[in-house]
């Protein structure tokens, strides 16, 4: 951070963004393979602070390390947008992992040494792993709204895991390898390959992460364990990141190895370091995909929602629906230049050619 | 008796303020369970009502209209 920064710092509130691509529904950027990292990149390098979820940041054997984005699971995201739960930043978390024991020995092998080379390679720090004591029974579905929904026959085989995990491995953050269905023919997949579909793996993953995450308020992300694809020459670039290797356990790792710790209740007081949702400045959102717990949440702050029409979703959830007041924007470009402004304390009206004159109330 | 997600959709009116249809759906999907993840996929204006489509944990298996 240059001299300027720094003496900006001391006399302003860091500017805090959340960015928020819901999983799941299609959305024409990050709907993919970590595709919207370009966007978040772009965003913390305009904000103090970017506060976003793992599928913006998870792009399976690619990942970013963004020294000023907060890697905050859904669940945790949508409580701290409600003013329930804070978060604490770190230097590094402990992490464990959960292996479904319906994960067959061979790619259980291939996590395990994704595990070990980021140890070795990016010196993080990993728990010894636990097994669950059944199959997690991962089911898949797609809803009447075209989004991706997905439920666990066995959520307690996996409560039980995790309890372990932090219990007698000590781990801070938690990954969990679940088995998903192979379906290498499906439709839905091929899609997904093209970079036109629904990510069909999408809603069962946040429903897992979900879980965890309200259980014991610790950062979690998922990586589906699956075999791999048959090679595809015209395979999408936005989905060509999940294609690299054996597993999408990769970023997961980088992502928790730096997560912020939850602080689940509300603030009384808030302690020097720790970020609450009073202090975000901007939510950056899809524009139909505007009906999710946190952009209710913050619509009721005084936290400005943009909202981009150019990121398309299977919904027709429009702030205009909804009665939520939000600044609409094209692109994403166009956002990071709402930020900008924003930030600089510019009225966006300014930046254009006509501006209207003052009128009574 | 084993803990069991279901997936489950609802309408819910969003008559009135904005600030109370996130409290009146939460409310309302409570009835089947604890919410682990929900979003409101449609708005129909003309009924003010919301889509919401949602995942629950309950105890035990409860039938659900899909």
């Amino acid at each position: 951070m240059s001299r300027t920064q720094q003496t900006s710092y001391s006399q302003h509130p860091p500017y805090t963004v959340m960015l928020i691509v819901p999983t799941g529904v299609g959305a024409a950027i990050g709907g993919y393979a970590g595709d919207a990292m370009p966007v978040a990149r772009s965003v913390a390098q305009v904000a103090d602070c970017l506060i976003t979820h793992p599928n913006v940041l998870n792009g399976a054997q690619l990942y970013w390390p963004i020294p000023n984005a907060l890697y905050v699971e859904g669940y945790g995201l949508d409580q701290f947008a409600a003013g329930q739960w804070g978060l604490r930043p770190v230097t590094q978390n402990r992490v464990g992992i959960v292996f479904d024991q319906g994960v067959e020995a061979d790619l259980r092998l291939r996590h395990l040494q994704v595990a070990d080379a980021t140890r070795a390679t990016l010196g993080l720090t990993l728990t010894d792993y636990v097994v669950t004591d059944a199959p997690l029974g991962v089911e898949l579905r797609t809803a009447a709204s075209g989004a991706t929904w997905g439920t666990i026959q066995n959520p307690g085989t996996l409560l039980r895991a995790v309890e372990k995990l932090i219990r007698v491995g000590g781990a801070e953050a938690i990954a969990i390898v679940a088995r998903f269905p192979d379906d290498m023919g499906s439709e839905a997949l091929q899609q997904y390959r093209q970079g036109q579909g629904v990510d069909p793996l999408a809603g069962a993953e946040a429903v897992i992460s979900h879980l965890i995450v309200k259980t014991f308020q610790v950062p979690c992300a998922h990586a589906p364990a699956l075999l791999p694809l048959p090679l595809d020459a015209s395979l999408s670039p936005r989905s060509a990141a999940e294609e690299l290797g054996y597993t999408f356990l990769p970023c997961v790792l980088v992502g928790l190895s730096r997560a912020p710790q939850l602080i689940p209740h509300p603030a009384a007081q808030q302690q020097p370091g720790e970020i609450w949702a009073n202090q975000v400045d901007t939510l950056i959102v899809p524009a139909t995909a505007c009906g999710g717990s946190a952009v209710l949440s913050l619509s009721q702050s005084n936290t400005q929602i943009i909202a981009v029409q150019e990121n398309q979703t299977r919904l027709q959830v429009t702030p205009e629906a909804l009665g939520i007041r939000a600044i609409a924007v094209n692109s994403y470009l166009e956002a990071l230049g709402i930020l900008v402004a924003h930030r600089a304390g510019v009225q966006p009206a300014a930046l254009r050619p006509g501006i209207s004159s003052l009128k009574e109330l | 008796m084993e803990l069991v997600t279901q997936f489950i959709q609802i309408e819910v009116e969003m008559t009135g303020a904005i600030a109370h249809l996130q409290p009146r759906i939460l409310h309302q999907l409570q009835q089947y369970g604890q919410p682990l993840r929900w979003a409101i996929v449609a708005v129909d204006g003309d009924r003010q009502q919301v889509k919401v489509e949602a995942v629950v944990l309950s105890q035990g298996a409860t039938t659900i209209e899909p």
